[in-house]
């Protein structure tokens, strides 16, 4: 997470064009990882990227400062929001496939501290693109199921059964992994 | 457990601050097509605002129009005002015939008779007919040309010097 000093944003607000220039190179690079978890098209990815460093600067002066924090979350809240416009726009299914069954296998919290972030991140992409959007805005942002329920507009308990099936198919992916692992160890 | 498990992934995740390896965007690139979009973006918005403007004032125009003419119909230029117009002007041209009806008397009498067939003929026309002298005006402001087409006439024979008939001495017997 980055921060920023409140003169830095009020430059920003002012137009300056050096200070929004510097917020922008900043930013690129995380707010591209926050995309790429929700939109797995390179080329759709850098569209939302640009469009929401647009509404940034477009919105800027909306923001308020509530410490070195809030700016970061602000701009990344942005990017979640693009992304799931584009996700609505392509028309994703967030709905549940009743014919799919589930059964949760407990994954070992070793081995993900143990994981490559790159790793992970991948095996995440590797999710179905309804699983992958419902455990990153539960996991990774934070949101509870209301919120995501509202922002998908789909029901509470299809946003948890989401859950629970993106987690036990990630925990098969780890524990195959783990084999793997295991294999290589011998 | 899970509670331990999504901490873990979500601060490996989070952490994630670097482009993936091997994509390497041009920076300066990106920034001066984020500018040009931005600027054209805030013409759009301009242009847009210029036309609301326009689309409103025109209609407030259109409206305080309508309302000037709804609620100030004198103003309208109505069939009755251009009668009284006409009137006006078609008032009495009076000829030589007139200074002397008596002894033109045939020749008014025919013209009378002339304008009494043509008395559905707009007052407009009867403006060079001399012998349409005078139009009741306040009649026509109360009925259209059409309900009252035919004018009055007023006799010139009344306005005629009264000579007295000589005294016929012969006496039936």
């Amino acid at each position: 997470m980055k921060y920023f000093k409140e003169q830095f944003i009020k430059e920003c607000s002012q137009g300056e064009k050096l200070a929004q220039k510097e917020l922008f190179e900043n930013l690129y690079a995380p707010m591209f990882r926050v995309c790429l978890r929700y939109i797995n098209h390179v080329a759709e990815m850098e569209d939302t990227v640009m469009l929401g460093f647009m509404k940034v600067f477009q919105n800027i002066e909306k923001f308020r400062f509530e410490g070195e924090h809030s700016f970061f979350v602000w701009i990344r809240q942005i990017m979640v929001n693009e992304s799931l416009m584009l996700l609505r726009k392509r028309k994703t299914n967030f709905m549940l496939s009743l014919d799919e069954t589930f059964h949760e296998t407990p994954a070992d919290n070793e081995i993900i501290c143990n994981m490559n972030t790159e790793e992970l991140n991948t095996l995440i992409m590797e999710l179905p693109t309804g699983y992958r959007t419902v455990f990153n805005l539960y996991v990774v942002e934070g949101y509870d199921h209301k919120e995501i329920a509202k922002m998908l507009n789909i029901s509470e308990n299809t946003s948890r059964t989401q859950l629970s099936k993106a987690r036990n198919k990630l925990q098969g992916q780890i524990k195959q992994k783990e084999v793997l692992y295991e294999k290589h160890r011998r | 457990m899970k509670n331990i498990e999504d901490k873990a992934i979500s601060e490996k995740l989070g952490g994630l601050d670097t482009l993936p390896q091997g994509y390497e965007p041009n920076l300066d690139s990106k920034w001066e097509l984020l500018e040009a979009s931005m600027s054209k973006r805030k013409d759009f918005s301009k242009r847009l605002v210029y036309v609301w403007i326009s689309i409103a004032a025109s209609l407030l125009i259109l409206c305080s129009l309508g309302m000037s003419l709804y609620f100030n119909p004198d103003k309208e230029i109505t069939p009755q005002n251009n009668v009284n117009s006409l009137a006006t002007k078609a008032l009495p041209n009076y000829s030589a015939e007139h200074k002397n009806p008596v002894e033109n008397s045939d020749k008014i009498q025919t013209r009378i008779r002339f304008s009494r067939n043509a008395s559905h003929v707009s007052i407009a026309r009867n403006t060079n007919q001399p012998l349409v002298a005078q139009i009741n005006t306040d009649l026509l402001k109360k009925d259209s040309v059409v309900e009252n087409p035919e004018p009055e006439i007023i006799n010139p024979f009344l306005s005629a010097e009264v000579v007295p008939a000589k005294k016929n001495k012969q006496r039936y017997v």
